[in-house]
Parts: structure tokens; sequence; C-alpha cells
């Protein structure tokens, strides 16, 4: 069972902000990477690993225009247990 | 009464969740939740200053704090046997405390004392203390480097306040779907 795919507020500063800091150009390509990888998470939660204070992590990795970037999400399952809640997107170093 | 001081609402806060602990283990966890601090949030929740003791990181201090604790009846301190060796156990009594702590620093050391009590001293300390930064090139006698967890701030990066912010947000109901949000920053950017 896929897991329907949700985004807290803050969350979605977090990828407002991280876009923002691409050149335009790579920017949508980003978004269809960023949603690909997460729906992957979607279909298989267990993909994630709890690190991060004991939070389900998830690594976000894709590549635009040569250029690998490596993101990070948190999240929770929401209390209807069949959606995700992405609480946080963020940039890690490798 | 007078309020508990930092370092002693520090070791209370850590026998709420982790109730029965010796005293290698109560300082390990202090010294374990003043890490993770010091790297998401840039500083120590306690007021210890650590050297390295023969037992690993330690500051004098504790006593201090347990002290309090018991004079205070904020926790019970009971001789055991480890061994040939005396042991003491602390447990919190039932008088209320007024913790000063932000929920973050709430959330480092709820999750340090979950995370570490199922573990012995020993192998708390060999496994994962003794593996910490400020520990790896410490000598013994030394004043540990606490700053060694501060990890470089990157404004896009790891935020733990942000996180339980958001947690709070999911939690309320508030939330969309992503292809939604993604669609409208698409289109931000396409015009």
């Amino acid at each position: 069972m896929s897991y329907a795919l949700a985004i807290a507020p803050e969350a979605e500063q977090d990828l407002a902000r991280l876009i923002d800091s691409l050149p335009s150009r790579r920017r949508g390509r980003a978004l269809d990477a960023v949603l690909a990888e997460l729906e992957k998470l979607a279909a298989n939660p267990k993909l994630a690993v709890k690190s991060t204070l004991g939070r389900p992590t998830y690594r976000v990795s894709f590549v635009v225009d040569r250029v690998r970037y490596n993101w990070s999400a948190t999240f929770t399952f929401a209390l209807d247990e069949h959606t995700i809640v992405i609480t946080q997107l963020f940039r890690v170093p490798l | 009464m007078a309020p508990l001081s930092r370092n002693a609402q520090v070791l209370r806060y850590l026998l709420e969740v982790a109730p029965g602990v010796g005293r290698i283990k109560l300082v390990k966890y202090a010294y374990l939740a003043d890490c993770e601090a010091f790297r998401y949030l840039g500083r120590a929740i306690s007021n210890f200053r650590y050297r390295f003791d023969k037992h690993g990181p330690f500051d004098r201090a504790f006593f201090d704090a347990k002290d309090e604790l018991v004079r205070g009846g904020y926790a019970s301190e009971t001789t055991t046997k480890i061994g040939p060796y005396d042991g003491y156990d602390y447990r919190p009594t039932d008088q209320t405390v007024q913790y000063g702590f932000s929920q973050a620093e709430a959330e480092i050391l709820r999750y340090v004392a979950e995370t570490y009590l199922s573990e012995t001293a020993i192998r708390l300390c060999e496994d994962v203390v003794y593996k910490t930064p400020p520990m790896r090139d410490a000598k013994v006698g030394e004043r540990l480097k606490m700053d060694k967890m501060r990890e470089e701030q990157d404004p896009l990066g790891f935020d733990l306040e942000r996180l339980l912010a958001a947690e709070a947000s999911a939690d309320a109901g508030h939330y969309r779907s992503l292809k939604e949000a993604v669609d409208e920053l698409r289109a931000r950017h396409r015009s």
C-alpha cells in the first residue's frame, strides 16, 4: 500500500527556500526530482532510517544538470494512518 | 521554596524518563544531552563543565545537583550492591518541578534517556560516550571541548525548533497534499 503524501506548512517553507537556492533553470527539474524521490518513500516508508533525534529521516538525493543534491526529509504519520506528512526538508553535507 | 538549579533540573528530568538509573549513567545522559544540544541548538542544556575523569566525562558539580535533588525531596537515592562495589540508584519523587526548558531542550533530554535506557553503563561508555567528538582526542584530566559537537550552521540545514513546530502542525491536522504544494511552487517559479 502506498501512503498519501502531505506536507506541513513549515516544511513547505523549507522546500521553497531550498528550491530558491538553486539556479533558476534547475528549479523545475529539482521539484520533479524531489516529488519522485518522496513518492518512493510513500511506496515504502521502511526506506527511511531513524536518525535526527529518533525521527524517521529519508535521504532525498537527485541529480540536475550533472550536479548531485543531497537533501533529507523528516516525516511523521498522520492520525489517519494513510498519510505521510513531511515535517522538514533540509540540506545535508554529503 | 527556591527553584531548582539548572543542573538539578536536568538530572531530575532525566530521572523522570529513566527512573532507577545509577550515577554513572545519569552523568553520561547529561553529557550526551549536552552533546546533542550543542549539535542541534549550538549550546549546552546544563551548566556542567565536563572533564575526562576515570569513568569518562564528569563534573564534580554533579554531586551538588544530586544533593540538591535528594535534600529537597525531588529524588530518592538508594544504595545498591553492584558486584563488590557500592552503587546508587536514583528515582524521582512525586514532588512537582517547574522546569525551565525550551521544548527543544526537553525533547533532547527525553530522546537521550529513552534511547540509552537499555544500555549498561559500560556499553554506554564504550559504544557511545567515548566515541563522541569531545572525548575522542581528550586526555584524562582535561576539560572536554564541547564545542567540537557544534556543526557549521547551514541556513538550509536541519533546524530542531522548526521541526517541532512542523510536528505540532501535523498533529493539529495542518498540512496539505505535497503535490498541491509542489504545483504551487512550480507555478511561482514559472511566472
